[in-house]
Formats: structure tokens, C-alpha cells, sequence
């Protein structure tokens, strides 16, 4: 059959689009399932300062490179009539401000927020390391000989040379690490003498490894802001067979960076620069704060340019989404309703009008809902039924019934607010023409047929209103066809394969069971 | 006494009981061009084209289409002892108003009421503005001969009109059932409102047992009267009546509603284009298995009386 074809063919089509863009927004967007999730966002903060000397002024700083692991959200300066770039310049990223003309102290601040994201790669980087050579002479040179001698033999490859040659120089008791050290054991300066070791004294001579220093600070879990942080300083090894650079700790030789290390600049150039000033100084600060995953990949997704954030529901102003995350949960409420009448063969009144007090619902919880429904009809059919004594056409008896409703429910509200229930005042959706619909046809339904089918019919319509309820504010759901809409094809999917039921309803085993019985 | 759904399930299948899905997806769907609905949705229509072809219909007394009208009805019914109200666009039976009589200036309804005139004056008022209407659309009301239902049916119905509900396709009676209204269905020929719902032999027109609120009965519920084993008059000639509404409509499911008048023969009241299903509970048989014989010989061009004959002859 043609139409088969069709179902098939438009089924793959919208469950392909429908996946496909689903897995591009969470595996690279990062749109989170949960709206539970939440994410750390560390909010880095540079501050720099000098003393201007009423000339132009061109402040040089780095701020913190591409790298991986972290993801940045946002950067900004706070720097007053400054203007500002930021240039790559190799590895680094360096901000450049400047101004016309300033005076007196500056204060200017640069801040970024970051948070994880495990699947962040960040640049290739160069393998651009360290290359003054030093030449050691003296006690020096024979104690440089003695240590890079004792770690050899104890090394694999550059990296565990390194490391090795690092724990050596850690090690105060031993003679030649003082040496070499000239009895300064700052980090700074294990750092830098290891960088000079490693290097060697001529390119003959070796060992030939590409060092340089990466500064940057370890990004904690406190929930106080953290001030005046000191940066830490880290050995960079280069690998030549892979391509990286790996770390070595010069406190303590292990290798690796630590978790949430941010990196701020890597090599030994100095931090800033100011040119038209004097005395420059930087300090860095940071805060966390915990933030929904959403809104965290909604951010990072808009930055991104991706066209299906741009094109999604977050690009509309806040009002219209609080409005579309009740709408798109509309069809998963006709689903619901489809399912009971084509299935279950449970009767309604209009097609999706249980939809319809589904959605009321929402405004007065499930039970409170039920029950006001209940009393509004019961009320108004009574009005009705009495209204047909008066012998008004349909539109004015219509018209009356509806200003009863509301009417009814005025009091209903009054009475309950009185009686120090807070749901009775919030109905306004709750679909008071509908309603009036509802009882016209109920009592049509009542008078025609027989009041036991009336009934029937909006026992019916209030079942399936409750499931729909219950299918439409389930949280889960909600978030998630908020988040990812195209899963409504998926919904359609369903809704075409399902209209393909030929089959009997429940109700009909019932209906025609006697007949079985023969 | 649940018995295992599926059991039941499988069983009705092999009865081929036609469901409601099925009804509306393969037959109403794929034979009932929607084009077409209003030629049996406006009933004053649908009476105009069974004249031309020649089908019997009660006659038209009067239409009333604007308010302004109904005040000048009652004068016009006067030369008429008993006629019938009803909505052009009614669905369902409702909206049926049926005079028997006159008590002074108020009517007496079928079920023995009483109404005065402003009572029908409301009533048609309610029918203009489309109170019965599918859709609630604007209406007409018809006033129409009252059928005097033929003594056949004397003992076996309560008040109301019983009538013969009949299931074409494609031009094909392949069931029938007469409706016999009781004190239960308050005089409607409707089943599930408990009215009794009797199969007919298609071979012969002679009614079979009866279905009375899902349980098979052999006697009116209200008269006591035997409800099996009637012969209805004029069979061959009432089921090409049946037969030509294809050809008036283009439908190809439906269900004619024909009465049996005393003195004028079948006539066709309505015709429906989603017929229900209750008629296969009357006839205690699956409508599937006639629907697919159809299926197979309607590739032939047949005339309606052809049609008939074969209904006749060799339905399953």
C-alpha cells in the first residue's frame, strides 16, 4: 500500500531528525536530561593595578588561555573608558588596554567565568619551551653532572627524567642539589634551575628537553570568595613522541596537574606590562557559585552560534517560554487522550476538551481541580436546567450560563479563600467557556439521551483529563520537551503509527462479549 | 464472569465483528468522500434527491428557517391532525418532536405530553439556532408526514416509530435490523438506550432473534409480544430503496433508516453516513465477512435492483 510507504519513509525522516538533533544538543551542547543537574561556575577575577603618569596608557596582562577542561562562559574588563583587546600571543592570551590620557592610581579588573566540561579539548599547543641555555662552572658544573648522571639511571623516558631530576633538586640534604641551587629552595627557583639542567648547557652536551613554566591557581570548591590567590607554578615538559605537554609539580615532583587547575599564562614572561605608568601590580581572586546545568549549556550554546539554540525556545523573551513550556506538553495530553479513546474507547465530550481541563488543572492541582470541575458543572447544569423553564433562544441561555460560571466560580474562590484554601483563587485558565460548552451538551446528552450517558460521558472526560494532567506536569517531561521540542516528532511518530490501529477498543470486548458466547 | 480480553479478543476477530477503529478507518474513510456528508447531514436534502429517484420519504409540510416564521407555523399546521418536527442538520435522533394530535390549542406528543404552543415555539427556536446541529451551525426545521407505522410492528413496540436500520456498501444491503422502541428508550429506536434491536433474515426480510440490552430476548420487554418470525412487508422492494442511496449519495457505508407506513409502504426517514455497530449484536453476526464478499463482486457495474438480488441470493 501507497500510504504504508508514506508512513514509513516520513516516520525515519522525523525519528532521524528528531534524534539526531536530541544527540547534537546533548552531547554537544550539553544540554542536561535533568533540570536537577546543577554545575560550578567560577567566577575569575584579575585585578590590576598602577599608577598612571598623565600620558597615554597602554596596559599589557594575560588572562587565561584556551585550555582544556575548562570551558569559558564569559569575559569581560570592568575598566572604564579603557579600550580593550585581547590578542593570542603563542600559547597565551594577552589583554591589551589602553587610554588617551590617565592620572593617579588605576584600578582595572578582568573577569571571566569558567565551568567543566570534561569533553573541552582546547588548542593544540606549540612546542615553543624555554631556550637559555645556562652554563654552569665550577662546583656547579660537577654537581650538575653527578645529579643528572644519578637520574638517568633511574629514568625511562623525559618525562620521568625530569620528575627524577626535580625530586633532586627537592631533596635539601643532598649536597649538589644545594649547590645548584645556591641553598634557594623557592619553588621558583627548583623550577627554573631544573629548566636549565634539563636544557643543558650546549645542544652537544644535551639532554635537550623543552621545558617552560605554566602558571595558573586550583580552582576550590569554597563558597567564600578566595583573594590575593598566589600562582602556582608548574614544570611543562615537552613530549615530542605525543605531541604534549605534561606537568610536574616542582613542590613535590608528581606529575600531572592538579584537579580544576586553571591555567593562567604559560611561560616565564612577565604577567603585565604597563606602558605610560608605573609600578604595576596584578592579583587574582575567584568565587564559585552553583548554577543550573541548564542555563550554564544555554549560555555556553549561545555562544556558540549553534542554529539550534538560536532557533530554539530559549531565544524567546522569558514570558513567551514560561507560555510554550505549558504548550509543548499539549501533545503528549492529546497522546493521552488519543490512547483512551481509540484504545481504551473511554468517551468524552469534544474531542480535547479533557485536554483542555487538563491544562485547568494545572492552575488548581489534580484533586482540588476534580472537584471544582465537578461543582461548577453539577451547579451550572442545575442553572441550566432551570434556565429551560424561561424559554431563552441559545445564544442568550449560553450567554447566561456562562456569566453564571463565572459567577459560581467568583463565590466558589471567595468561599474557599475564606475558608484558608489558597488553590480556590488562582483558576484563571481554567476554561470557563468550555465549561458552559460542557454543561450545554451534558444536558443536551442529559434530556436526548439519558442522564446516565451524560454522565458516563463526563466521568469519561474527567478520567481522561486527570491522566492527562498527570502525563502533562510530570516534571521530567516537562524539562525534557522543554529543553529538546524536536521530541514531539517522536510523539507524532507515535500518534501515526498509532492512528493505524484497527483493531478493537477494550470497551468493544466488552460490548460484544456476548456475542462470543455462542 | 471476565473472561481472558484476548480469548475474546481473537474470538470476535474470527467472527469478524467490525470495531469502531476498523468501521471509521477502512470503510467510513475510505468510502464515505467527505465531499458528500452534507447530502445525508441536511436531511432536506437528502429528501429531495430520494424524490428524484424515486425513493419513498414522508412528505414535507412546511420548513421554518427564520424566527420570524414560527409564529405563522401554527396556522399552517392546522389542516394536519399529527406531523413530526425535526431538525435538517439533526444528529443522533435528538431534536425529534412527534404530534399525534391536537388537545385545544396544545399538541399531544407521541409519548402522551402535552405541549402548548409556546412549548414548540421554544423547541423550534432551539432547532433555528442550532442547539441539535452537528457543530451547533445555524438550522432549519422540517415539518413532516407523520408515518403511520404499519400493524406489523403494532405489538412490538412501545410508543415511538420502530424502524428498519439498514447497512449498504458500496450500493449492497448486507445487514438489518428493526429497531423496536420500549418504555426504557422513552420511545427512541436507539439500542444502547435500551431500545430492542432485532436481526433480519436478509434471504427472506423475516426477523431472527433479538438483542435486548446485550442479552438475546424473544419478546418485547413492554407488549410481551413474540419479536421473531415477522415478515416484513415489501422486502425486496424496501432494500432497493436501500440500494439507490448509493447512487443518491455516493456514500459507500451507510445506513438507511426506512419506516414502514400503513398505507404508503417503506419509507426512507434518514440516512447515515457512520453507522454504528449495534447491528451486528442484533444479528448476532460479524459484518466483516458480507463487507469483504462485496469487496469482491462491486468491481462489477450493477444496477440497484441487480444489487438486491444478489443480496438476496447469495449473502453470506
Amino acid at each position: 500500500m501507497n500510504y504504508k510507504k508514506h508512513l514509513i519513509i516520513l516516520s525515519i525522516i522525523l525519528t532521524g531528525l528528531a534524534l539526531w538533533s536530541f544527540f547534537y544538543k546533548v552531547t554537544v551542547l550539553h544540554l542536561p536530561l535533568s533540570s536537577a543537574d546543577t554545575s560550578t561556575l567560577w567566577t575569575v577575577e584579575a585585578r590590576v593595578h598602577f599608577d598612571a603618569l598623565n600620558k597615554p596608557v597602554k596596559v599589557n596582562f594575560t588572562v587565561p588561555p584556551e585550555q582544556p577542561y575548562f570551558a569559558r562562559l564569559d569575559e569581560s574588563f570592568v575598566s572604564r573608558k579603557y579600550g580593550s583587546t585581547i590578542a593570542k600571543s603563542g600559547d597565551n592570551r594577552v589583554s591589551t588596554l589602553s587610554i588617551r590620557r590617565a592620572s593617579d592610581a588605576q584600578t582595572l579588573y578582568y573577569r571571566a567565568q569558567f565551568y567543566v566540561d570534561e569533553t573541552h579539548l582546547g588548542p593544540t599547543l606549540s612546542n615553543n619551551g624555554m631556550n637559555n641555555r645556562t652554563v654552569f662552572e665550577g662546583a656547579k658544573l660537577s654537581a650538575s653532572h653527578t645529579l643528572i648522571n644519578q637520574v638517568r639511571e633511574s629514568s625511562a623516558d623525559n618525562l620521568t627524567f625530569a620528575a627524577g631530576l626535580v625530586h633532586s633538586l627537592l631533596n635539601t640534604s643532598d649536597g649538589n642539589a644545594s649547590i645548584l641551587l645556591d641553598r634557594n629552595f623557592s619553588t621558583q627557583n627548583i623550577a627554573k634551575t631544573a629548566q636549565a639542567l634539563l636544557l643543558g648547557p650546549t645542544k652537544q652536551e644535551g639532554p635537550n628537553i623543552t621545558t617552560r613554566l605554566v602558571y595558573g591557581f586550583k580552582l576550590t570548591d569554597d563558597v567564600e570568595t578566595r583573594k590575593n590567590i598566589p600562582l602556582d607554578i608548574y614544570l611543562a615538559v615537552w613530549d615530542e613522541t605525543k605531541k604534549t605537554w605534561h606537568y610536574i609539580n616542582p613542590n613535590s615532583a608528581a606529575i600531572g596537574l592538579p584537579h580544576n587547575f586553571l591555567i593562567w599564562q604559560y611561560g616565564d614572561e612577565p604577567f603585565i606590562s604597563v606602558e605610560g605608568g608605573r609600578d604595576p601590580s596584578i592579583s587574582f581572586s575567584f568565587t564559585q557559585q552553583l548554577q543550573p546545568t541548564l542555563s550554564i549549556a544555554q549560555e555556553a550554546a549561545f555562544k556558540s552560534r549553534s542554529f539550534l539554540i538560536d532557533f530554539s525556545l530559549f531565544s524567546l523573551p522569558l514570558q513567551t517560554q514560561e507560555l510554550y513550556q505549558v504548550l509543548i506538553m499539549i501533545p503528549l495530553g492529546a497522546l493521552v487522550v488519543l490512547l483512551m479513546r481509540s484504545f481504551i474507547g473511554i468517551q468524552t465530550f469534544g474531542t480535547f476538551m479533557p485536554v483542555l481541563i487538563a491544562l485547568a488543572f494545572r492552575e488548581t492541582d489534580l484533586l482540588y481541580g476534580i472537584l471544582l470541575f465537578t461543582l461548577i458543572v453539577t451547579i451550572g447544569l442545575s442553572l441550566r436546567f432551570y434556565l429551560e423553564h424561561l424559554k431563552l433562544l441559545l445564544i442568550p441561555r449560553l450567554s447566561v450560563v456562562l456569566s453564571g460560571v463565572i459567577l459560581i466560580m467568583m463565590v466558589l474562590s471567595i468561599i474557599s479563600h475564606r475558608m484558608g484554601l489558597s488553590h480556590g483563587i488562582s483558576f484563571a485558565l481554567f476554561p470557563m467557556v468550555i465549561i458552559t460548552m460542557t454543561i450545554e451538551r451534558m444536558s443536551i446528552e442529559w434530556e436526548e439521551r439519558n442522564p446516565w450517558e451524560a454522565i458516563q460521558q463526563a466521568i469519561g472526560s474527567l478520567i481522561c483529563a486527570t491522566l492527562s494532567y498527570l502525563v502533562m506536569t510530570n516534571s521530567i517531561a516537562e524539562h525534557i520537551l522543554f529543553v529538546f521540542p524536536e521530541l514531539i516528532l517522536l510523539v507524532i511518530v507515535l500518534m501515526l503509527w498509532l492512528g493505524h490501529y484497527h483493531g478493537y477498543r477494550l470497551s468493544e470486548l466488552f460490548r460484544f462479549k456476548d456475542l462470543v458466547k455462542k | 464472569m471476565m473472561r481472558n480480553p484476548l480469548a475474546v479478543y481473537k474470538s470476535l476477530r474470527e467472527m469478524g465483528i467490525l470495531g469502531m477503529n476498523q468501521r471509521n478507518a477502512e470503510f467510513i474513510q475510505l468510502y464515505n468522500p467527505r465531499k458528500f456528508f452534507p447530502l445525508v447531514d441536511n436531511k432536506m436534502l437528502t429528501k429531495k434527491l430520494a424524490l428524484q429517484v424515486g425513493i419513498g420519504v414522508p412528505e414535507l409540510y412546511a420548513v421554518v428557517e427564520i424566527e420570524h416564521q414560527i409564529s405563522q407555523m401554527h396556522e399552517l399546521l392546522k389542516q394536519y391532525p399529527s406531523f413530526v418536527i425535526k431538525p435538517a442538520h439533526g444528529s443522533g435522533g435528538t431534536g425529534i418532536v412527534v404530534i399525534k394530535g391536537r388537545r385545544g390549542e396544545n399538541y399531544l406528543r407521541s409519548d402522551g405530553t402535552i405541549m402548548t404552543p409556546d412549548d414548540l415555539n421554544f423547541h423550534v427556536s432551539n432547532t433555528l439556532s442550532g442547539l441539535y446541529s452537528l457543530g451547533g451551525s445555524s438550522d432549519a426545521a422540517m415539518i413532516e408526514y407523520c408515518v403511520e407505522f404499519d400493524p406489523l410492528f403494532q405489538d412490538v413496540s412501545y410508543q415511538g416509530v420502530p424502524d428498519i436500520r439498514v447497512i449498504v456498501f458500496l450500493g449492497y444491503p448486507v445487514m438489518a435490523m428493526v429497531r423496536l422502541p420500549t418504555r426504557q428508550s422513552s420511545g427512541k429506536a436507539n439500542l444502547h438506550q435500551g431500545a430492542v434491536g432485532v436481526g433480519i433474515d436478509l434471504h427472506t426480510g423475516v426477523t431472527r432473534s433479538a438483542v435486548h440490552l446485550n442479552q438475546i430476548a424473544k419478546i418485547h420487554p413492554d407488549t410481551g409480544a413474540v419479536v421473531d418470525g415477522l415478515v416484513i412487508p415489501h422486502w425486496e422492494n424496501l432494500l432497493v430503496y436501500c440500494a439507490r442511496c448509493f447512487e443518491l449519495t455516493g456514500l459507500g457505508y451507510i445506513g438507511v433508516d426506512i419506516v414502514l407506513d400503513k398505507n404508503k409502504g417503506p419509507m426512507m426517514l434518514e440516512m447515515n453516513a457512520r453507522p454504528g455497530l449495534a447491528i451486528q449484536i442484533a444479528n448476532q453476526t460479524g459484518l466483516l465477512p458480507r463487507l469483504e464478499q462485496i469487496k469482491r463482486v462491486a468491481v462489477e457495474k450493477r444496477t440497484p435492483e441487480e444489487r438486491v438480488r444478489f443480496t438476496l441470493d447469495s449473502i453470506l
